[in-house]
C-alpha cells in the first residue's frame, strides 16, 4: 500500500515506528492535498503519539491544526446566521457531511477543515428553503449554463449558494443521490431518524445514517481527488458509530434506506484497507444484496489508485466512468464526458484571465 | 517528455521540484550553491513536493506551478525563474503557520537584526540589497518568520528580486554585483535576482532576536531622511496587515505578534538616499 495517510489511519504506532523519511514527506504531501493534517494531528494526540512525529513533520500537522481551529470560528459564525434565516421554518433543516459531523460532536473531525455547509431538506420544502437562502444573501455565482443544468436535472441538489459578502458555501440538497439514477434510495428515514440540536433550528443525522450517507457517497462518486480522505473519514466514522451503536442498528439504518449494498462494499473495504474487525452477521445479511463484480471492480480500482501504479492513470478514468453510469446511464454519460471535455479548455482559459486580472490589479507603477 | 527531479534544501523549509523543462536545474544553479540545490535525495524530509510542468493534454506549452493539486499559475513566456519564485512565496506564505509569517524583508549584524515590512513599491528589496552589500547578512526578502514558540526570527535566505527601476540602481551602485535573471516584461515588470551573499548562506539556519522594525517609503522628492518613532499600537496592526497568517493562527497568532511587538521597537522612515537610510538604521544598532 503506497497510500501513506491509508497505512497511518490503519495503525498509527506501527506507522511511526516504521516509516522513513521518504515515507513522511509522501504523508505530508498526501495529507496536505486531502486537507488530512488537523485530523492527523488529532488523530495522533489522542493516542499520545505526537511527540514521537519528527519535529519537520509536526509543523506541518500543526499548520493543520491551526487551520482547523480557525475553521471552526467561521464555521460556527456562519452557522449563527444561518440560524436566523431558519428561525421560524416547521420542516426539518438537516446538516449532513463534515459540517454533520462536527456539529453532532464527533470526536474525530475536529481536525476537519470545509469548503462549504451541506443542508439536506425535504423535497417538498426545497423551494421555500432557496428562497429563505437567496433573501439572505446565499446566491449562485458564476457557473456555466451547462454546469447549471446539470445540477438541477440530473443531480440531487441546487447549485452551490455563496453569501454575497462573507463569501461562505453553502450546498442545498433534497436528497443524497442524484435523482437521475436508478438506485431507488430511501432519504425519509435520514429525517426520521435525525437528532435535533439544542436551542438550534438544524438536526443532524444519528451516527448510523451518517455512516450510510457516507458509504453511499464513497460508492457511487465518480471524482478520485478526495477518495483518500474520504476513505479515512469512513473508517473514523465507523469506530466512532460502534461505540455508540449497534451493528444491528447499523444494519437497520442501511436496509431502511435501501442503502444494503453501498454499506456492505463500505465495510469491505474498510475491513481490506485497515484491517477492521466487522461483524460477520452484519457483512453475510448485507452481502445477498451485493453483486460480486461491483466489489471486484470497486477494489481492483481502489488498489490501482492508492498504490499509484503504472495502471493509476487508466484507474481515474475508469473510476470517473463507474461512478458516472452509476449516477447517470450511458446515454447521459457520453453527452456529459463531450460537454465536460470544452468545459475543461473553457476553464484552463478562465484560469488566464483570471491570472491576468489579478496581474493587473498587482502591477506595480514603475512596471515597464 | 521526462520530468527531472530535484531537491532544494531550504531552511526552514525543504522543496523537491519535479519538471519537465530540461534547463530549469542549469538556471536555478546561478542563483543558488550546490549545497542546497541537489538531485533528488530520499533520506530528506521534504517540506513540499512541487510540480513545474507543462500539463498534461494542454494546448499551450505554459508550464504549470503546482502544489499537489493546488495549481498557483502559469509561467508566463521566458518568465521561468519568477514564475518559479513566486511560487516558492506562494508555498511559504499560504501551507504553513509553524512560524507567523509577515511580509518583509529582515537582515542582522553583530546580532543586531532590522526588520523591513513594506508594500511592493517602497523600496524595500532596494534597501535589502544595500544592507547585504553593506555587510549586513540576509536572512529574506520577502518572508519574516516568526518563531511561535521563542519568538526568534528564523531565516528563509533566497535570492533578493529587484524589480524595474531598482535594478537600474544596484547596478549603478554596485558595478560589480551580479543580477541574475533579468526578465523584462513579466506581470510586475522587468524582475532580476541578487544572489545572497556568501556571509547569508553560511549562517542560513543561525535564528535572530527581533531588535528593530523599519517601515521604508523610497520619495524621490525627499531632500533628507525622515523618521517617525511608532507607538506599539501602530506597528502592530500594520505588521497584521502585512502578515500572509496572522488570521489563520489565531489566539497563538496573536500572542506572537504581541510578543514580537513588546520586544522591538519601531520606525518609519521617508528617504531618497540609500546611504542616509543605512546610516539611520547602523546609528539605532549602537
Amino acid at each position: 500500500m503506497k497510500s501513506q495517510c491509508v497505512l497511518l489511519f490503519r495503525d498509527p504506532e506501527f506507522y511511526l515506528q516504521n516509516s522513513t523519511l521518504a515515507d513522511w514527506t509522501s504523508l505530508v504531501s498526501e495529507a496536505r492535498q486531502h486537507a488530512l493534517l488537523g485530523s492527523i494531528y488529532f488523530l495522533l494526540r489522542d493516542v499520545n503519539l505526537l511527540e514521537q512525529v519528527p519535529t519537520a513533520v509536526l509543523s506541518h500537522l500543526t499548520t493543520g491544526f491551526h487551520y482547523a481551529e480557525k475553521q471552526k470560528i467561521t464555521l460556527l459564525k456562519e452557522l449563527l446566521e444561518l440560524e436566523s434565516v431558519f428561525a421560524s421554518v416547521e420542516f426539518p433543516c438537516i446538516l449532513v457531511k463534515g459540517v454533520g459531523y462536527r456539529l453532532a460532536g464527533l470526536p474525530f473531525s475536529r481536525g476537519r477543515v470545509f469548503s462549504d455547509i451541506d443542508l439536506l431538506i425535504p423535497h417538498d420544502n426545497f423551494p421555500q428553503a432557496l428562497s429563505l437562502l437567496t433573501d439572505a444573501g446565499y446566491l449562485e455565482s458564476g457557473m456555466s449554463d451547462y454546469d447549471r443544468r446539470y445540477y438541477i436535472e440530473w443531480s440531487h441538489q441546487h447549485p452551490p449558494l455563496t453569501h454575497f459578502l462573507r463569501g461562505s458555501n453553502i450546498d442545498l440538497h433534497h436528497h443524497i443521490f442524484p435523482v437521475s439514477s436508478t438506485s431507488g434510495l430511501a432519504i425519509k428515514p435520514i429525517f426520521e431518524n435525525a437528532i435535533r440540536l439544542t436551542g438550534s433550528s438544524f438536526s443532524v443525522p444519528s451516527t448510523p445514517f451518517l455512516f450510510v450517507h457516507a458509504a453511499v457517497h464513497l460508492f457511487y462518486q465518480e471524482e478520485t481527488h478526495k477518495l483518500v480522505k474520504d476513505l479515512c473519514d469512513l473508517k473514523q466514522l465507523y469506530e466512532t458509530c460502534m461505540q455508540t451503536y449497534s451493528t444491528e442498528q447499523l444494519f437497520n439504518a442501511a436496509s431502511d434506506m435501501h442503502a444494503e449494498a453501498a454499506v456492505f462494499y463500505a465495510l469491505d473495504t474498510l475491513r481490506w484497507l485497515f484491517y477492521l474487525k466487522i461483524d460477520e452477521d452484519i457483512l453475510t445479511k448485507l452481502a445477498k444484496h451485493s453483486s460480486t463484480y461491483r466489489r471486484w471492480q470497486m477494489q481492483f480500482l481502489l488498489k490501482h489508485l492508492l498504490n499509484k501504479t503504472t495502471m493509476s492513470s487508466f484507474a481515474h478514468l475508469a473510476w470517473f466512468v463507474r461512478g458516472h453510469l452509476l449516477k447517470m446511464g450511458v446515454g447521459t454519460l457520453i453527452y456529459h464526458s463531450m460537454a465536460k471535455f470544452w468545459e475543461y479548455r473553457k476553464i484552463r482559459k478562465m484560469q488566464s484571465q483570471e491570472q491576468k486580472q489579478i496581474d493587473d490589479a498587482a502591477r506595480p507603477p514603475d512596471a515597464r | 517528455m521526462l520530468s527531472k527531479v530535484f531537491d532544494l534544501h531550504l531552511h526552514p523549509f525543504s522543496f523537491r521540484l519535479s519538471t519537465n523543462h530540461q534547463q530549469l536545474f542549469a538556471q536555478l544553479q546561478q542563483i543558488y550553491p550546490t549545497q542546497i540545490l541537489t538531485p533528488l535525495d530520499a533520506n530528506h524530509f521534504i517540506d513540499f513536493e512541487v510540480t513545474f510542468s507543462r500539463p498534461n493534454f494542454a494546448f499551450s506549452s505554459a508550464l504549470a506551478f503546482k502544489l499537489g493539486d493546488k495549481h498557483f499559475r502559469y509561467a508566463e513566456k521566458n518568465a521561468l525563474i519568477p514564475t518559479f519564485e513566486w511560487g516558492l512565496n506562494w508555498c511559504v506564505g499560504n501551507f504553513q503557520s509553524r512560524y507567523l509569517c509577515i511580509h518583509a524583508a529582515v537582515l542582522e549584524k553583530n546580532g543586531f537584526s532590522v526588520v523591513l515590512p513594506a508594500p511592493p513599491g517602497s523600496g524595500k528589496s532596494t534597501l535589502c540589497a544595500m544592507l547585504m552589500f553593506a555587510g549586513w547578512r540576509l536572512l529574506s526578502d520577502e518572508h519574516c518568520l516568526i518563531d511561535i514558540n521563542d519568538g526568534f526570527i528564523t531565516p528563509c535566505v533566497r535570492p533578493i528580486s529587484l524589480k524595474n527601476h531598482s535594478i537600474q540602481v544596484i547596478k549603478q551602485l554596485y558595478p560589480q554585483s551580479k543580477i541574475q535573471h533579468i526578465t523584462p516584461a513579466t506581470h510586475k515588470g522587468t524582475i532580476g535576482y541578487i544572489p545572497p551573499s556568501e556571509l547569508s548562506w553560511q549562517q542560513y539556519q543561525t535564528k535572530v532576536k527581533p531588535c528593530l522594525v523599519i517601515f521604508p517609503r523610497y520619495r524621490k522628492e525627499q531632500a533628507n531622511l525622515e523618521f517617525l518613532k511608532l507607538y506599539q499600537h501602530q506597528y502592530f496592526m500594520q505588521l497584521a496587515e502585512n502578515s500572509f497568517n496572522y488570521s489563520v493562527l489565531g489566539a497563538t497568532g496573536f500572542e506572537a505578534m504581541a510578543n514580537f511587538v513588546a520586544n522591538v521597537q519601531a520606525f518609519s522612515i521617508t528617504y531618497n538616499n540609500g546611504d542616509q537610510a543605512i546610516s539611520f538604521i547602523e546609528d539605532l544598532c549602537r
